[in-house]
């Protein structure tokens, strides 16, 4: 035992308690820090000095190390749970936008076209040498293809923005890859000279979590601090390298995410990336089909009645619409330029039969049977109809689940919050309890001080003598 | 459970866009009375109220045709009965001849109220609805009889196009009384026959013109009694598509429509929870130990 050793105990307690003070001031300046992890600084007993002696005293206090608080569990769930939020999340606004493009409430759209179509065709029947009455028929048309070609434009455009947010979705996978790559060069450098990497964990974590959204990855830790991500069964990151992925085409030459070593279609089970997929499919392969067959089976069924009948010049009728589906149906320059062209009866020089303007005004009701054309016992404003309650349903879906799966990330991250959040009750309680050691140790400094100083000054010689 | 500060900010954050949206969205709902905004609020309930209002619209068309339906046949129906009456007229002044107590002259006037009749029935058979011929068939723009001054023969296109007019979804029936109905040749045949006895003073055959008088005011008055029946089919159809129109409009009202009084009193107690989840905020925000400490 050294005369000064109660000195030495005593700064080695001041430290310790500077230091946890330093920690508690780090938690309470990362209170709102998002992915930050509450730290604790762990104290332990300075063992005694080598020279022992019969009355072992500790040499002091030192902070031992200062620990992140934090679930590993939790973390992979959130991370998993974010790929599923993430994909609802797009699969919602995505199905929202498209919705907009059917809202049937109100009193335009595409089913008002055509209930004003065949009720222009009605009131023809009943007056065929109408001249005015032949005119609706073709402006009620004009405004039928114009709503038709529109909302196929949008849905094609939406196409395109679907296509243009998967490229996106792919440079964040290959820049998030790149991050974490990075981040496992400085966290292997750290723990190699036995520094503590808490903030670069804390960064990963987030950056797992983030990148989780736009695609479900899987990570293991390894030894050596770094952490190994695998996004459908290929590795994305491993050690300090990150794999690219490029954008190629599928079969159908849409774009799609492909490994740039070996250019195999990157496997996305769910998060954004595989929303944005799913929606581009769904609006390409579901909703526009359907809205051309209901297009289509208008130019069919209208062309077909009209080359049967005769217009009010006693000539045959012709093709009243052209083209093929909703992109390109137009009503025909012919009818266009003259609508005494528009056959209504089913003899030529028979102007006051209405039989085929009828005949067309009925198909707004007619139950259809074209099964080439995919109409089976259904009328045309059935088979729109049941498209708008198809791409509602899905809009209703993606929004439930959406909903749902935020209720589920607030509650895991409640969980998380609760094991890594910063509570400023329990920094402050902390502080005092930091304040109070630290006065404490000060005091017995200068209690030592003071034995000490009596020791030294007061003993042997007296000077002033 | 330990409480960090965050779990307190994110849970206020999310009370307080909970109750906002709620607000919001009965706001618009009241403000446009729909209570479906967009497919996604009801998509079941959004295709059954479009299925509706096709049908609706089928309705409404079959309505407004029956308008028109119902203006012809009335022409053609008050035509008919002209027709009718003029016929039996005739009737009695060939009867009148027929007694053999008249003069000459007095045959020959008669014969001048002959040539009359067939010129107003001839001009009963060309009537016309906004423009168009009701006896002419198919043939509504031209004039279906011509009468020849000179001879009295009546010459027409005699077309038989029967007019079919929805009077309900998929329901058709015969609007019109086609002018190669065999009354008006008949009737028109046996004026002149009459027409030429009495100018010549000849009553011998007067019997045999007669009876075909008979026959086409008979015939006549048949058709008018068909057309009536109809007319009676086509109004009975209309106080029930009135009826079904009203039933549908209701059918998609309780469908599309909000009930403004429930979603008033929803708003008001939706508007509640928003005050009390700002209070709440407001008055307690974030306190923790360091405000104590001095």
């Amino acid at each position: 035992m050294g005369s000064f050793d109660g000195l030495y105990i005593g700064l080695s307690a001041l430290r310790a308690q500077q230091t946890v003070l330093s920690v508690i001031s780090n938690n309470t300046a990362n209170v709102d820090t998002t992915g930050y992890s509450d730290e604790t600084a762990t104290l332990a007993a300075l063992p005694s000095a080598a020279d022992g002696g019969v009355a072992a005293v500790g040499a002091g206090v030192d902070v031992e190390a200062v620990r992140r608080s934090t679930s590993a569990i939790l973390n992979q769930q959130i991370a998993q749970e974010a790929s599923v939020d993430g994909q609802w999340d797009t699969m919602q606004s995505g199905s929202d936008q498209i919705q907009q493009l059917f809202n049937a409430t109100t009193s335009s759209g595409i089913l008002d076209d055509l209930d004003n179509f065949w009720s222009s065709w009605q009131t023809l029947s009943d007056d065929p040498t109408n001249t005015a009455s032949r005119t609706s028929v073709v402006q009620a048309g004009d405004e039928l293809t114009a709503d038709f070609n529109q909302t196929a434009t949008s849905l094609n455009d939406n196409v395109a923005t679907l296509n243009d947010q998967l490229s996106t979705e792919v440079q964040s996978l290959n820049q998030y890859a790149g991050q974490i790559s990075a981040i496992n060069q400085q966290v292997m450098n750290a723990e190699a000279s036995g520094n503590p990497a808490n903030q670069l964990l804390d960064e990963r974590d987030t950056l797992v979590q983030e990148i989780s959204q736009i695609a479900q990855v899987q990570t293991a830790q390894n030894a050596d601090g770094s952490l190994t991500v695998s996004l459908g069964g290929h590795l994305l990151v491993s050690g300090t390298g990150a794999s690219q992925i490029n954008v190629g085409q599928d079969v159908s030459g849409n774009p799609q995410p492909v490994w740039a070593d070996d250019n195999t279609t990157v496997n996305v089970s769910s998060g954004q990336l595989a929303a944005t997929q799913n929606l581009r499919d769904w609006v390409q392969g579901t909703v526009l089909p359907q809205l051309n067959q209901v297009a289509s089976e208008v130019i069919t069924q209208v062309n077909t009645l009209q080359e049967s009948g005769y217009d009010a010049n006693g000539d045959q009728g012709g093709a009243f619409f052209t083209g093929t589906d909703a992109s390109t149906i137009a009503t025909s320059s012919t009818v266009e330029a003259n609508p005494e062209t528009v056959a209504t009866s089913s003899s030529a020089d028979e102007p006051g039969d209405g039989s085929v303007a009828l005949a067309i005004a009925e198909l707004q009701e007619q139950t259809l049977n074209d099964p080439t054309n995919g109409f089976v016992d259904e009328s045309i404003d059935g088979a729109y109809t049941t498209l708008v309650g198809n791409v509602g349903l899905m809009a209703q879906k993606s929004s439930t689940m959406a909903t749902q799966q935020d209720q589920l990330m607030s509650y895991l991250n409640d969980q998380q919050q609760e094991v890594a959040g910063v509570s400023l009750d329990e920094q402050s309680t902390q502080m005092l309890a930091t304040q109070e050691a630290y006065e404490a140790a000060s005091r017995v400094i200068t209690t030592v001080n003071d034995m000490l100083d009596v020791l030294i000054n007061g003993t042997g010689a007296d000077s002033s003598s | 459970m330990r409480i960090s500060e965050q779990m307190r900010i994110s849970a206020g954050i999310s009370a307080m866009e909970n109750s906002k949206q709620a607000v919001d969205t009965l706001e618009t709902e009241i403000s446009t009375s729909d209570q479906i905004l967009q497919p996604s609020d009801n998509p079941e309930g959004l295709e059954q109220a479009m299925r509706i209002q096709t049908y609706l619209s089928a309705v409404n068309n079959s309505l407004q045709d029956i308008n028109s339906t119902q203006n012809w046949m009335d022409t053609s129906y008050s035509a008919l009965n002209d027709f009718v009456n003029v016929m039996s007229s005739m009737r009695v002044l060939g009867l009148q001849a027929a007694n053999g107590t008249l003069s000459s002259t007095d045959l020959q006037g008669l014969a001048s109220q002959v040539q009359e009749a067939l010129t107003e029935a001839v001009s009963i058979g060309n009537t016309q609805q906004e423009g168009e011929y009701v006896f002419g068939g198919f043939q509504v723009t031209q004039q279906p009889f011509t009468l020849s001054t000179a001879t009295l023969d009546v010459t027409g296109t005699n077309d038989t196009g029967q007019m079919m007019n929805e009077i309900e979804p998929g329901v058709t029936i015969q609007i019109n009384v086609p002018g190669s109905a065999s009354f008006f040749s008949t009737g028109f045949t046996a004026l002149k026959q009459l027409y030429t006895e009495l100018q010549n003073g000849d009553t011998g055959d007067i019997d045999a013109t007669l009876s075909s008088l008979d026959q086409s005011w008979e015939q006549a008055s048949n058709a008018s009694a068909v057309l009536s029946s109809r007319m009676q089919e086509v109004d009975t159809t209309q106080s029930r598509l009135e009826d079904f129109q009203t039933n549908l409009q209701e059918q998609y009202s309780s469908i599309v429509n909000v009930d403004q009084a429930t979603a008033a009193v929803e708003l008001s107690s939706a508007q509640e929870g928003y005050e009390a989840t700002l209070t709440t905020l407001s008055k307690n925000t974030f306190q923790s130990l360091f405000d104590y400490l001095t």
